[in-house]
C-alpha cells in the first residue's frame, strides 16, 4: 500500500470537508506533487489532500469541459446538479434525474439540442422563462448539455 | 482534470490561491522563509529517522556512540541549539521588511472585516475615505500598498497569499500590513482565522492593475457613479455580456423599486440614492464586481439573481437571508439593476 492510499483512508482526511469548494482544486497538490513525496506526506498532515472523486465521471472531454463550464459560471447558484458539491442554490429547480424524464423547462422537447440553446439563453429558447440568458459561447452551451445530458442518476 | 481545473484558474478569479508563488517582494521573503523551514524540517527529519534506524538495527559500536554523553551534547543541544538560533535570527530579519514603516506617501487602503464579507475603503492622504468597496481590492503594479487592517465583530486574517503574509484583523485595533503586486493580475484572498460558519467562504480579490489602467480605474470609480437610474435608461452595458441579455425587467417591474421596496437599503447602500445601508457591502459598484457573496461565485445575472433569491443554501450562515418570497420576475427585476450599477 502506497503513501497516498494510507492516507485516503483517514477519516480526518475524508469527507469533512468536500463541500468546500478549495479542496475540489487542484492547485494546492501540483505545488505538493513537484516537490516530492517527503514533502507531500508532510503538506497533508497540513491539509493538502487529493480531491474526492465525483461520484459522477463525465465521459467524453465535452462533457467535462461542460462541467467546469458550469463551475465557471456559477450555475450551482441556483441548481442542485449531480457532480457538482458546491453550491447547491434553491431559487431554481434541482437538475437531478431531470434528463430522464419530461420536457426541458416544462416545454421543450428533451433533446440535446434544445438544451444547448435553453442554457445559453433561456428566454429566447422559452420565451417567459425566468432563467437568465448565461454567458456561455455557443461551444460551452452545447459541451454544458452533453454534461447535464449524461447524467446517471443513481 | 488538472488541465481543465489550471483553465478556470486562469479564468476565474485566483481560488484557489497559490501560497508559494511570489508575485512582490513582501511575499517573496515568505516564500523564502517557508521554504528554508520546510528544508529545515525535511533535514531534520531526516536524522531523526537516520539515528532511529541506527539505534533499532545498526552496530553496537554506533549504538554505544549515539547512546554516549558526547552524542547528546553535539546533537541534542549544541545543534538544535546553534541551528535554531540562526533560523530565529535570520527569520525575523527576513520578515522585518513586512513590519517596517513605509514611505509616508505610499497609498493607504482600509479593509474591514465582517462576518462574513472585507470592507474595502481607500484613504486619501488625510485619512478621509474616498473610494467605498467590498470584497475587492484594485492596486497600481509595483508600489507598496498599506493596508489597515480593521474587524468590525470577531477576529478574521486578511491573506492575499501572493502579496503578503497574512495578518490578524482585530476589533477595536489597527493592524498595518504592507502588500506590493509586481505583476499586473488578479490574486486570491482568504480569510486565514476561523470566525464562525461561512468561514471557508469569506474571500475576495485583487487585481492589480498597470499604471494607465489604474489610473482610469480610480478616475471611474471616483466621478460620481454611473448611471444609477432605471432600467429603462439606455446606453448602459450589463456587468457581463450575456448572448442576448434582456434588457428589460420583465411585467415592466422597476429593479430599483423592488430593491427599495424589499427593504435592501436597510443593509445596503448604493450611492446617489435612498439605500443607505452599512451593515452590508456597499453595492454602488456592485456591477463592476468580478464576484458576488465575497469571491465565492462569479458575477453575472444569473448568480445575482441566485444569490438573492437563496444565499443561505449558497453561504449557509451568512447574514442575508434569503429573499425567496419574491416572485421571479422581481428577483430578475433586481437582478437587471443592481448590474448597472457600474
Amino acid at each position: 500500500m502506497n503513501v497516498a492510499d494510507n492516507l485516503r483512508i483517514l477519516p480526518a482526511t475524508s469527507g469533512a470537508m468536500d463541500w468546500f469548494p478549495l479542496w475540489g482544486n487542484v492547485n494546492v497538490l501540483h505545488t505538493c506533487r513537484s516537490i516530492g513525496l517527503p514533502i507531500l506526506l508532510i503538506a497533508s498532515v497540513a491539509g493538502c489532500k487529493q480531491p474526492p472523486a465525483s461520484r459522477y465521471t463525465p465521459d467524453t472531454e465535452s462533457a467535462r469541459r461542460g462541467r467546469d463550464a458550469i463551475e465557471r459560471v456559477g450555475c450551482a447558484a441556483c441548481h442542485e446538479i449531480p457532480g457538482i458539491h458546491w453550491p447547491q442554490g434553491r431559487t431554481g429547480p434541482s437538475l437531478v434525474g431531470f434528463d430522464d424524464f419530461g420536457p426541458i423547462a416544462g416545454s421543450l422537447p428533451n433533446t440535446p439540442e434544445n438544451l444547448a440553446a435553453f442554457v445559453r439563453n433561456a428566454p429566447a429558447a422559452k420565451p417567459g422563462s425566468t432563467m437568465p440568458a448565461m454567458p456561455l459561447s455557443e461551444d460551452e452551451a452545447r459541451d454544458v448539455a452533453a454534461y447535464l445530458y449524461g447524467l446517471d442518476d443513481e | 482534470m488538472s488541465s481543465a481545473s489550471s483553465d478556470i484558474f486562469d479564468a476565474w478569479w485566483g481560488w484557489p490561491p497559490p501560497v508559494l508563488d511570489p508575485a512582490g517582494p513582501y511575499a517573496e521573503n515568505v516564500v523564502v522563509l517557508a521554504w528554508a523551514l520546510i528544508g529545515m524540517g525535511v533535514v531534520v527529519t531526516a536524522i531523526v529517522v537516520a539515528a532511529l534506524y541506527v539505534a533499532i538495527k545498526g552496530p553496537a559500536r554506533w549504538k554505544a556512540k549515539l547512546g554516549g554523553e558526547k552524542a547528546v551534547w553535539i546533537g541534542g543541544i549544541a545543534l538544535p541549539g546553534v541551528v535554531l538560533t540562526t533560523l530565529l535570527v535570520w527569520g525575523l530579519t527576513l520578515t522585518a521588511s513586512l513590519t517596517e514603516p513605509v514611505p509616508e506617501n505610499a497609498m493607504r487602503v482600509r479593509v474591514t472585516g465582517y462576518m462574513w464579507w472585507f470592507e474595502v475603503e481607500y484613504l486619501d492622504a488625510d485619512g478621509d475615505v474616498i473610494i467605498r468597496d467590498a470584497n475587492e481590492l484594485h492596486l497600481p503594479v509595483g508600489e507598496p500598498v498599506v493596508v489597515e487592517l480593521a474587524s468590525e465583530d470577531v477576529i478574521h486574517s486578511f491573506w492575499v497569499p501572493n502579496l503578503s503574509g497574512k495578518e490578524d484583523m482585530i476589533p477595536g485595533r489597527m493592524n498595518e500590513l504592507v502588500i506590493q503586486a509586481d505583476r499586473a493580475g488578479r490574486y486570491g484572498g482568504v480569510c486565514a482565522e476561523y470566525c464562525g460558519g461561512p468561514h471557508a467562504l469569506m474571500g475576495f480579490v485583487t487585481v492589480a492593475h498597470g499604471r494607465a489602467d489604474w489610473n482610469a480605474w480610480v478616475a471611474g470609480r471616483r466621478g460620481s457613479p454611473t448611471e444609477v437610474a432605471d432600467q429603462d435608461s439606455p446606453g448602459v452595458v450589463p456587468a457581463i455580456t450575456p448572448p442576448v441579455a434582456q434588457e428589460t425587467a420583465p411585467g415592466g417591474l422597476s429593479g430599483r423599486q423592488v430593491f427599495m421596496d424589499s427593504g435592501c437599503g436597510a443593509c445596503h447602500r448604493v450611492a446617489g440614492t435612498e439605500a443607505n445601508g452599512l451593515v452590508g457591502p456597499d453595492l454602488t459598484h456592485v456591477g463592476s464586481r468580478l464576484t458576488l457573496g465575497a469571491g465565492i461565485l462569479p458575477n453575472n445575472r444569473g448568480t445575482m439573481i441566485g444569490w438573492i433569491g437563496d444565499s443561505q443554501s449558497i453561504k449557509p450562515g451568512n447574514r442575508m437571508p434569503s429573499y425567496d418570497m419574491l416572485s421571479a420576475e422581481e428577483l430578475e427585476a433586481i437582478a437587471i439593476w443592481l448590474e448597472r450599477q457600474r
